[in-house]
């Protein structure tokens, strides 16, 4: 019997040995406090894997100066009209460099006549461009001064690494009770949860008021079924950026504005901005733009609508790209806002 | 010369088998020869079975094999039969009580109805097996104090499946048979009744929780601390007090002031274990049903503290919240059961 | 408070671990020994300064009263009385009275001829709270990272470092904590149940021993882990409650910030099925 403990004790050093090497763990970490002294509303400073995704955006070189307006000097330029030659061509460079550096121009144009719009990224890219602008002018409760760039989603990537895809509710099996529909070939947490949540709270406008404002019933609050999907987009949308519940709320009062902080204002416009960009802007997008696509990171391509989640943008940091101000290099993505009309539905399929 | 261990039993004694007190009730009678496990016994006893196999247990099983059968071959069924896939989704697996929309009405199979059904199955077999408990307890004349204890979280789990959502008019409210999906169910549970924390019934169950670990951790500590002196044989010292249960008294009489005897500490025992379920049941039964917001229940009550505001606040919500507010006052949302 | 029946013989000198027959004496039924004294020095010092913590606060409502953890931003230097430096004395004599009670409980067992389980399994129990105040603390770097002592603020500090974590129903070590809990009980109330049904059998009845007891959990449940078994488990499943307690509040901050749900992407890269 003298292997018995013998085993044991490698049956556990092996459990331990598995558990401190194959997950992922963290050292120690400065953290900053938001609420007062008992209420741990604590946030970590970010690890190197987030600060890696948030560095500044590529350099991107000055253009000639070229004062013709460009719709003199370019055929067929409907968005940016309003710029001259010179800017147009500084906007197209960096454009291709924030979401095609791979592919190069001909990711939209189609080689030796830039004009046509035969490619359906070319007329994607136009309302990825009043979309810009219009988050940048309508948004800046959101945004800030700073603002936002064809960047600040992409990151070098023609499909963002962090978006997500509505499609029609899976149909059941007549006799089996269906499931939560789970990601099952994710490889990531994030990617693995339902998208349900993302489709009542970033897509329609599902109230966020799940809990009662009075102790005693009052028909006031909503379902655990609805509490449950709002628990996972929060769950989710912390995660996006980069922080935990208590950056915004103290959690024995989650719909107590009074506890809450600062912040919670700038989340309550993210998610108002995240639904007008999803709405009005990525659903007719799945009109123009073909439905298949396979983003950096997914094992194969996936079919439907990409929206917009606060990750997209985000990327696991509380201020996009170290907060970096992206508007005073491209002040020409401010605005006007063009409301250039477009056809293709505006509200979500189904 | 081998010493005393009270951890563990470096020399296990093995007797002749114990066949049992005889029963004057039969029924099937008692089945499976004794079987004897040397790892066991360097713990506790050496002895597996025989057990005793009545009618109420054999329906007590076979209900729980078709609960679990239900659950389990539901949840293989939406992997497709695939058995890699099925051990990894496994944590996240679950089958769910109906939605909102069919209230307390039979719903179909895929949507609620096989919950109900397993549901139904297995509180037959939990009711099965309390008789069991309590007919094992009248059969071998001894008092039914375990099958009491056990009615206690009986009550618990009929509160959380049963009783409330028949009050609150729905079979939504209860919780599904997952391992993910209870733990979700039970966050949302405190979100949207304004943190549990604040529910005093539940502050009674966490204080009976945390008391019958430290409690168990005190009175096994202490038995086996007065091993030495037989102290284990605690219903001979109960009726014939030994050395053992002297010193286990004054050690907790020197330390805290007071003691218990050997059998009422057990009275302390049992009912800190019994009112852990029962205060609990409570907690839930009166959430959602009484009681919306428990956070605001505490403020109405006074317990709620009041924490300095943070700084660079505007004083209310933003005016687009205040307005849906307002929407939600004037016509709450009873269109969404 | 007169004696036990049977106690005059059991109170002879010795078993003490400092002092002698300094302090080897009884008050009333408690006994005192080096370690009484020092468990009342820093008990009644804990208690005077809740006291007066409680005083310099906004109310004296038994549920609402705090005594709060200096701000983080002071790390892990003395904080000022009025910004948790009172927070800090009082934590320095809870470990005094904690870890007192456990010496003396051993000087008992001592003078008892009993064996140390007690004050061992308590020592687990000191373990979780030192784990809350000055192991994590000490990890991430500032005595602010404790809890407040208040009935209230306690569990307003639990629901927020749970949140902190987005999910903390995630936290492997918190679902094993848990499980070891709901364990303990249910076993207590099977122990709890069975001795008191073999001791109490009813009208006309006379009292069970051993046999029976093992018989009714045979029958029912197959097995019956014994006299001596049951307390072996109940304290190995009680300690293990308290001390993955412990590390599941020692991994979340140190060793993990991001929400809980997000540690189980290693479970879904198995290779295995990663592509499943």
């Amino acid at each position: 019997m003298r292997w018995g403990p013998a085993l044991l004790l490698a049956a556990v050093a092996g459990v331990v040995i598995f558990l401190v090497t194959v997950p992922d763990w963290s050292l120690p970490r400065r953290g900053t406090q938001l609420g007062g002294r008992a209420s741990s509303m604590i946030q970590f400073a970010a690890g190197p894997a987030e600060d890696k995704l948030n560095r500044p955006p590529p350099e991107i070189p000055a253009w000639a100066r070229d004062i013709r307006p460009a719709s003199a000097a370019f055929r067929n330029v409907k968005v940016l009209s309003d710029l001259n030659a010179g800017e147009f061509m500084r906007l197209q460079t960096a454009m291709t460099q924030w979401v095609s550096p791979q592919q190069g121009c001909g990711f939209c144009h189609v080689s030796g006549d830039y004009a046509s719009d035969a490619k359906p990224e070319k007329r994607a890219a136009r309302l990825m461009l009043t979309m810009t602008r219009h988050i940048n002018s309508a948004w800046p409760d959101h945004v800030g001064a700073g603002g936002v760039t064809c960047y600040s989603c992409h990151r070098g990537q023609p499909v963002p690494a962090q978006v997500w895809y509505w499609h029609p509710p899976v149909p059941g099996h007549p006799m089996i009770d269906g499931q939560e529909d789970y990601h099952e070939t994710a490889t990531t947490v994030r990617k693995f949860f339902p998208d349900e949540g993302f489709e009542e709270y970033l897509l329609e406008k599902t109230s966020g008021l799940g809990q009662s404002q009075t102790p005693l019933p009052s028909g006031q609050a909503v379902s655990q079924i609805e509490v449950k999907r709002l628990y996972e987009v929060m769950m989710q949308m912390s995660d996006g950026i980069g922080v935990n519940c208590g950056f915004c709320h103290n959690s024995r009062a989650f719909f107590d504005w009074r506890q809450s902080t600062p912040q919670r204002w700038t989340g309550f416009s993210g998610i108002q901005m995240t639904r007008n960009i999803n709405r009005d802007y990525l659903v007719p997008l799945a009109a123009i733009s073909p439905l298949t696509r396979q983003g950096p990171g997914d094992p194969a391509p996936r079919v439907g609508n990409a929206l917009a989640n606060c990750a997209t943008c985000h990327q696991g940091a509380p201020k996009p790209l170290g907060g970096a101000d992206l508007l005073k290099t491209f002040p020409e993505l401010k605005g006007p806002d063009p409301h250039v009309a477009l056809s293709g539905p505006t509200s979500p399929p189904g | 010369m081998a010493k005393f261990h009270s951890l563990y039993t470096s020399i296990a004694v093995r007797g002749p088998d114990e066949a049992g007190i005889p029963l004057a009730d039969d029924g099937f009678g008692r089945v499976g020869g004794a079987w004897h496990s040397s790892w066991l016994g360097r713990i506790g006893e050496m002895q597996v079975f025989p057990t005793y196999l009545g009618a109420t247990g054999i329906a007590s099983l076979i209900c729980g094999f078709i609960a679990i059968e239900i659950i389990g071959l539901n949840m293989w069924a939406s992997v497709n039969w695939n058995p890699l896939i099925f051990i990894k989704m496994l944590p996240f697996l679950s089958l769910e009580p109906p939605p909102p929309k069919y209230g307390l009405s039979l719903p179909p199979l895929e949507d609620g109805g096989w919950w109900l059904t397993a549901g139904f199955f297995l509180t037959a077999a939990i009711i099965l097996w309390w008789v069991r408990m309590y007919r094992r307890a009248r059969a071998l004349k001894m008092g039914t104090h375990v099958p009491w204890c056990f009615a206690s979280a009986i009550w618990l789990y009929l509160v959380l499946g049963f009783i409330r959502p028949l009050i609150m008019g729905c079979w939504c409210e209860a919780v599904p048979f997952g391992v993910i999906s209870h733990l979700n169910w039970t966050a949302t549970f405190s979100v949207r009744y304004g943190n549990l924390f604040y529910d005093p019934f539940h502050m009674l169950s966490i204080v009976f929780l945390y008391g019958s670990t430290m409690l168990f951790a005190m009175h096994a500590g202490t038995i086996l601390a007065v091993a030495r002196f037989g102290g284990e044989r605690e219903t001979q010292d109960i009726v014939d007090r030994g050395t053992g249960q002297e010193r286990a008294a004054l050690f907790w009489r020197w330390t805290m002031g007071f003691n218990a005897t050997f059998e009422s500490i057990h009275r302390w025992l049992f009912w800190f274990a019994t009112l852990t379920t029962l205060t609990g049941g409570i907690g839930i039964l009166i959430t959602g049903t009484i009681v919306d917001n428990w956070y605001l229940w505490g403020v109405e009550h006074g317990i709620a503290p009041e924490y300095p505001r943070v700084g660079g606040l505007p004083d209310g919500p933003p005016p687009k919240v205040v307005i849906d507010m307002r929407q939600r006052a004037a016509s709450p949302p009873g269109a969404s059961r | 408070m007169p004696m036990l029946s049977y106690e005059p013989k059991y109170r002879v000198s010795g078993g003490t671990l400092i002092g002698g027959d300094l302090f080897d004496f009884w008050i009333g039924p408690f006994y005192v020994g080096f370690f009484g004294v020092a468990s009342a020095f820093f008990a009644t010092l804990g208690t005077a300064l809740i006291i007066y913590g409680a005083a310099m606060g906004p109310t004296w409502a038994l549920f609402r009263i705090s005594i709060d953890p200096p701000p983080i931003s002071y790390g892990l230097h003395m904080a000022p009385l009025r910004e948790g430096g009172l927070w800090q004395i009082i934590t320095v004599c809870a470990l005094g009275a904690f870890i007192s009670w456990a010496l003396r409980q051993v000087e008992i067992c001592r003078k008892l001829g009993m064996a140390y389980h007690v004050p061992i399994a308590f020592g687990a129990a000191i373990f979780a709270y030192v784990a809350l105040v000055v192991i994590r603390p000490v990890l991430l770097g500032a005595w602010g990272y404790g809890f407040p002592y208040g009935i209230m603020s306690h569990l307003d500090w639990v629901s927020n470092v749970g949140y902190q974590y987005l999910h903390f129903h995630y936290n492997p070590a918190h679902m094993l904590a848990v499980t070891f809990f709901f364990t303990t009980t249910f076993a207590l109330g099977l122990h709890g149940g069975e001795i008191l049904a073999a001791a109490n059998p009813g009208h006309g009845e006379s009292v069970k021993y051993g046999e029976h007891e093992s018989v009714y959990f045979r029958d029912t449940i197959g097995y019956s882990i014994g006299e001596l078994g049951i307390h072996r488990l109940g304290l190995f499943l009680a300690m293990n409650a308290g001390v993955w307690s412990a590390v599941c509040m020692i991994i979340s901050g140190p060793f993990w910030t991001h929400g809980w749900p997000y540690w189980w992407n290693w479970w879904l890269s198995i290779p295995i099925w990663s592509h499943l």
